[in-house]
């Protein structure tokens, strides 16, 4: 079937091919990259740490100690004293928002970005 | 005789333009939809030829009578879906109202199909975000629902051109014309 396009129905396409492309840039996909990440045992809070600088944490929670990797911009646990190991299966944390605990360990790690991302959204 | 003065020509042609409209709204209302707050949105479909056979006021008239009559049937009248159609029918006429305003011949179906669909998604979102959830997690929606809102509308569009080219055949139509 011949679509025949009158002048203006070009410009409102493309008018409209800009909107959305600006609603994504200007709103995003939600996913930033995360900067720094809070530590917390169930006794204490640690000094946020900054993700772009490697390193591997040695954390004692109420089982034992949990080790944490820092590495490229991400975070993980990468042993825990727990049965699950579902903190290690969480893998790399790296936007920020994103979230890993050791629940058995009382050991968990939150990242943080410049802004603040919701971990989910109901309506 | 006086009283209950007798539907003109105009007031028919609405009222079927509208009941087409409510058939299609009703219809799509039964479809589950994979995402919440995207649909097809085919009942714009009859606004835009109403829009392009008649002009912006019948195609006002059908696009509210839709949304009165569609929540009446549906039993969402004056509920929160109600508000939100209502809004939604009334940013898609006011963004189709501006081409209108032009020479006839400017703008065609795709263009008129468009533009409903993105001015329905832009004031449904105006309101959902005023009214009910005033949360800025709410606009990171807006992107990909103003993406299905313009496919949509040229799907839109397409099929009202085709809806147009076969009614150009008809005598009523010519003769309404």
């Amino acid at each position: 079937m011949k679509m025949p396009l009158r002048p203006l129905d070009l410009p409102i396409l493309l008018l409209g091919l800009l909107a959305v492309v600006t609603a994504f840039q200007r709103l995003g996909s939600g996913h930033r990259a995360g900067a720094w990440v809070e530590i917390r045992t169930a006794e204490r809070r640690l000094q946020p740490l900054p993700l772009d600088q490697d390193r591997v944490l040695h954390v004692r929670g109420r089982l034992g100690v949990s080790t944490i990797e820092i590495h490229q911009g991400a975070v993980r646990f990468l042993d825990s004293p727990c049965h699950g190991k579902l903190c290690i299966r969480s893998g790399w944390q790296r936007h920020a928002g994103d979230f890993a605990a050791c629940l058995p360990n009382r050991v968990s790690l939150l990242v943080r970005g410049p802004d603040r991302r919701f971990d989910s959204i109901n309506f | 005789m006086t009283g209950v003065p007798l539907p003109t020509a105009a007031d028919r042609r609405i009222a079927w333009l509208a009941a087409l409209a409510v058939a299609i709204h009703l219809l799509e209302a039964g479809f589950p939809s994979p995402l919440p707050g995207i649909k097809p949105g085919l009942a714009n479909v009859v606004t835009v030829a109403s829009l392009l056979l008649f002009g912006w006021r019948t195609a006002a008239w059908v696009g509210l009578l839709r949304v009165l009559a569609g929540s009446l049937l549906l039993g969402t009248f004056l509920s929160p879906t109600f508000f939100l159609s209502l809004g939604g029918a009334g940013g898609s006429l006011l963004a189709m109202g501006l081409p209108a305003l032009l020479p006839r011949h400017w703008t065609g179906p795709l263009g008129y199909s468009v533009l409903g669909a993105l001015g329905h998604m832009g004031a449904q979102f105006g309101i959902a975000y005023a009214l009910f959830i005033p949360h800025p997690g709410l606009l990171r929606l807006l992107p990909p629902f103003l993406a299905a809102a313009l496919l949509f509308g040229l799907l839109g569009g397409i099929i009202a051109h085709a809806m147009l080219q076969f009614l150009d055949g008809t005598d009523h139509v010519r003769a309404a014309r």
